[in-house]
């Protein structure tokens, strides 16, 4: 069998367990899914995203890079819609195999230890914690780790400087995360400065030139959010409750378990003898993007979930090193002979650590996914209800609202750039959690609220079995199956100042 | 090469012609807008200072614009001041960078400079920084030409020093520069000596020079993250750049470097802004950073010409960004046309917020009322009686209230505290009604509690 034949296998194993998972049911886990592919119907109809967008929080403007929608769109075109937004993102993130597979033989010139890290790509667990979304970061994170490979090989040809450079610009298209990766090579070169290792010239020019190219266009794109938040728009206006939900403290054992314990044993090891004993350059610059996004991680200016996915890749292919010294060392020692036995307790630890978590969190994540119930209870409101009508709903079902029910929602989980998020946030709490139906009625007013939409996750987030203030005078039930939609008929009027 | 010659001619000439495009820009914006042209309550300030200024010492930026506002008006008088110590500043730059290095260099730290959004700040809002760069080029210029231009130097150093201890503290800094650099250590040794007690003694009789506090380093002092006066972040990162690779070099530029830590060490252990003074070495050390890129010889041609194409681009979006952002400030044409139909009211005792009490003071002449306990107090409270008795006290006549008190200046609910109380209108009776300034003329009822 061909060398490349076996990565190819490893991929479409990959591929096929994600998809299967994937299409246990037809509904996304998360409602950003269902912005996202809102903004590629938008694209498909019309060619362009949805910058103004008149239903979410009654009417906003968003700011985001739109290449990941344009690209979903373009296979949307050949491909039913349902299909492509599920194929594609898994797709990509297999791709995450074949350049991780790249990257290892660019380490280690092993093609078997490259197969192995292929491999442990495949089934990372932290991978399979939001399978079943239509996620940006699907294309993100293997363009990242694309662009490293590129970078790695520029000093041999110069086409690998094309590449990189295509590649930077359709990241910095992407998503605003291109600075990631930036930040990794301005520390990649504080680390060869520290070890007295030569700047390669033609790494300092594409490094700047990055540089400049991502500050300028950051700066550009997101000038009216940077004007509002200044540096803190790194917690991209989450309302202040919400964000230690977001950006969580680092857990190490957590992380562990998200990441393989093989992974990041390997990756540490690795970390420390070529900081403290071996020079590589190219172990350096991947040594340089963990260091950032731990960084990053330690210091919650990154979410959790994403961080763990940089930080268990990076892990990976740092273990391919210790792979490679580890065979060396083995078959120097007299284990060699029971070379078949380790490889078996390896592929044993493998199986329990990584492909069986894998799984089990793949399943959690499908299972958690939005219910043909709930989707109904969406198109009922979008055939029953009037085209300005302003649904409430939780913050996660506010992109179903505008994706599904195509009706103005008060809240959703797109916070950027919103006014006030913190009193909206509030106040959406206090609609479902008041005992007094006229502060309700008062603060549906306020945002014009026509139905009220109470499922078991507005249950769940607000720890209630009923909302208390509603009444027959002032709510009529129209909908009631798992969901219970109520319309909103009273408003109140200010009495006579005179 | 006949653009060249021109240039190498005409300097002064075509930097002050780009000097005054640059200014003029965000005065243009405004013209088009119908805004007032004067932007900020700094400048109203100086305004009404200037309307009954005697001679004073520490205020001769007010003392100028009274005294040419006598010829041409004392709003036009303003303008002018600022536009001849900018244009002043960036001509006395270009003279002074073309003394120090070459002309080819002086064109671009003045670029830069002329470039930035503190220059644009130091015009748009009026402010006495202009005077105060004005002075500090023209006396490093000075000291680097002969023994009579040396004394005059002296004599601005000196009467820099009388205007608060920021400005002590750069005066040293660049005596510190000239003693470490010159021959003639005793002169400026003794310079230096009578600088720095003219300045601590001053210290305890005059007022210091105004300062703008920071509460967040990043946001207060980068434009880009909303700051009004600060440093752009390509000029930040070029200066950066330019810091790096003159880092060796130590015997040249180790005193610049000490100068830009002494004063970022100032802005964050004392919260004040020196942005417009970090401005003009940060200016000198971007412009060392870009010749960096252009001189250096790269492997890949097209990759260096990009790359000074973003940075150019990066400048000029900074400075734009900054000119369209300030071309909005606060006041606007409604709160003119308020101020002006609130002469025609009985005069009076105005409350407002704190900003709005030049431009009352300016266009209406009516006093305004300013105990900030008590003005914090009445517009958060929503106790009709209690609010009213205050009102009372005070005898506060008017009321006035813009968009910018309602969005987080003042209030940041609707219907918050005195916004509550104004649905009162037999009490408060609104007798202005813009769409951005409403002013409600208070009327006391006399209310007697029968028993």
């Amino acid at each position: 069998m061909r060398k490349q034949t076996k990565v190819w296998i490893i991929f479409a194993f990959a591929l096929f367990i994600r998809l299967y998972l994937c299409f246990q049911t037809p509904h996304f886990s998360d409602g950003t899914s269902y912005f996202n592919q809102r903004q590629i119907e938008s694209i498909k109809s019309t060619g362009i995203p949805i910058y103004s967008d008149p239903l979410s929080y009654s009417g906003r403007f968003y700011i985001f890079l739109p290449f990941f929608h344009y690209l979903v769109a373009f296979f949307a075109l050949i491909l039913p819609l349902g299909l492509a937004v599920k194929l594609v993102p898994n797709i990509l993130f297999c791709a995450l195999i074949l350049i991780n597979y790249k990257i290892a033989q660019k380490i280690t010139k092993k093609h078997n230890i490259s197969l192995v890290v292929a491999l442990i790509s495949a089934f990372l667990p932290v991978l399979y914690k939001d399978l079943n979304t239509l996620s940006v970061y699907s294309l993100v994170v293997p363009l990242t780790f694309a662009l490293l490979y590129y970078f790695m090989k520029i000093t041999q040809d110069k086409k690998y400087i094309l590449n990189f450079l295509i590649l930077l610009i359709i990241l910095a298209a992407s998503h605003q995360l291109i600075i990631l990766p930036l930040l990794s090579f301005l520390v990649y070169l504080f680390f060869v400065w520290l070890e007295g290792l030569r700047y390669r010239r033609i790494e300092l020019e594409l490094i700047t030139f990055s540089c400049f190219f991502i500050l300028w266009l950051i700066f550009i794109i997101f000038k009216n959010a940077f004007l509002a938040y200044g540096p803190n728009l790194i917690h991209q206006n989450i309302p202040s409750v919400l964000i230690s939900k977001y950006f969580l403290e680092f857990n190490l054992l957590d992380s562990i378990f998200t990441i393989g314990i093989v992974p990041f044993c390997a990756g540490i090891y690795v970390i420390y003898r070529h900081l403290l004993r071996e020079k590589n350059r190219d172990i350096y610059l991947i040594i340089s993007f963990a260091i950032t996004i731990f960084s990053l991680i330690w210091l919650r200016l990154i979410r959790m979930q994403i961080g763990l996915v940089y930080f268990s890749i990076i892990l990976t292919l740092l273990s391919a090193k210790a792979f490679e010294q580890l065979s060396v060392y083995f078959n120097k020692t007299k284990f060699t002979k029971y070379k078949k036995w380790i490889n078996l307790v390896l592929i044993l630890v493998f199986i329990i650590t990584a492909f069986v978590p894998s799984i089990l969190y793949a399943a959690s994540n499908v299972s958690d996914s939005f219910t043909q119930e709930e989707i109904e209870a969406f198109n009922w409101i979008k055939n029953n209800t009037p085209q300005d009508s302003v649904v409430l709903a939780t913050p996660k079902e506010g992109h179903l609202i505008t994706g599904i029910a195509k009706r103005k929602n008060v809240i959703d989980e797109n916070f950027l750039l919103q006014p006030d998020i913190n009193q909206i946030y509030s106040d959406t709490n206090s609609m479902y959690t008041t005992i007094f139906q006229t502060e309700a009625i008062r603060l549906l007013n306020k945002y014009e609220v026509d139905y009220i939409l109470f499922s078991q996750r507005a249950k769940a987030q607000y720890d209630i079995n009923k909302i208390q203030y509603l009444g027959e005078r002032c709510f009529t039930q129209r909908y009631n199956k798992t969901i219970i939609i109520y319309s909103v008929d009273c408003t109140i009027k200010e009495a006579n100042e005179n | 090469m006949k653009i060249k010659n021109f240039l190498e001619e005409k300097n002064y000439l075509v930097l002050i012609i780009l000097a005054l495009s640059m200014l003029s820009l965000t005065f243009i914006i405004r013209m088009i807008q119908s805004q007032p042209i004067l932007i900020g309550e700094q400048a109203y300030s100086n305004l009404i200072q200037a309307q009954s200024l005697g001679p004073q010492i520490n205020e001769p930026y007010v003392f100028l614009i009274s005294n040419l506002g006598r010829i041409i008006g004392l709003y036009a008088a303003s303008i002018v001041v600022a536009l001849i110590f900018c244009l002043g500043s960036a001509a006395l730059l270009f003279a002074f960078c073309e003394k120090l290095t070459n002309t080819y260099e002086a064109w671009i730290i003045s670029l830069i400079f002329i470039s930035s959004p503190a220059f644009i700040f130091m015009f748009v809002f009026s402010s006495a920084y202009s005077l105060y760069i004005f002075l500090i080029l023209l006396a490093g210029y000075l000291l680097s030409c002969n023994k009579k231009a040396k004394i005059a130097a002296g004599v601005i150093l000196m009467f820099l020093s009388l205007q608060g201890l920021i400005l002590l503290l750069l005066i040293s800094l660049i005596l510190v520069y000239y003693l470490i650099k010159s021959e003639n250590k005793r002169g400026y040794a003794f310079l230096l000596a009578i600088v720095l007690f003219l300045g601590v003694v001053s210290n305890y009789y005059i007022e210091p020079e105004p300062r703008i506090l920071l509460q967040d380093i990043f946001t207060d002092s980068v434009t880009d993250f909303g700051a009004l006066l600060g440093l752009g972040v390509f000029n930040i990162f070029l200066a950066l750049l330019g810091i790096f690779s003159t880092w060796k070099n130590k015997k040249k530029y180790g005193l610049l470097h000490g100068f830009v830590l002494v004063l970022i060490l100032v802005m964050i252990l004392y919260k004040i802004n020196l942005s417009v003074y970090l401005n003009l070495i940060f200016s000198f050390f971007a412009a060392k950073g870009l010749i960096n890129f252009v001189k250096k010889k790269w492997q890949l041609k097209i990759l260096k010409e990009l790359t000074v194409l973003l940075v150019i681009c990066g400048l000029l979006f900074s400075s734009f960004s900054y000119i369209k952002r300030v071309s909005s400030k606060y006041p606007d044409q409604d709160t003119i046309k308020a101020l002006k139909k609130l002469n025609d009211f009985e005069k009076g005792i105005v409350l407002s917020h704190d900003s709005n009490y030049p431009l009352i003071k300016y266009y209406t002449g009516f006093s305004v009322f300013e105990q900030k306990d008590i003005s914090e107090q009445i517009f958060q409270s929503r106790d009709y009686y209690k609010t009213t008795q205050m009102l009372n006290s005070s005898n506060i006549t008017y009321i006035l209230v813009d968009n910018r008190m309602k969005q987080n200046l003042v209030w940041n609910k609707e219907e918050q505290g005195l916004l509550f109380l104004f649905r009162n209108n037999q009490t408060f009776h609104k007798i202005i009604d813009m769409q951005a300034v409403q002013v409600w003329e208070f009327i006391p009822l006399n209310i007697s509690i029968e028993v």
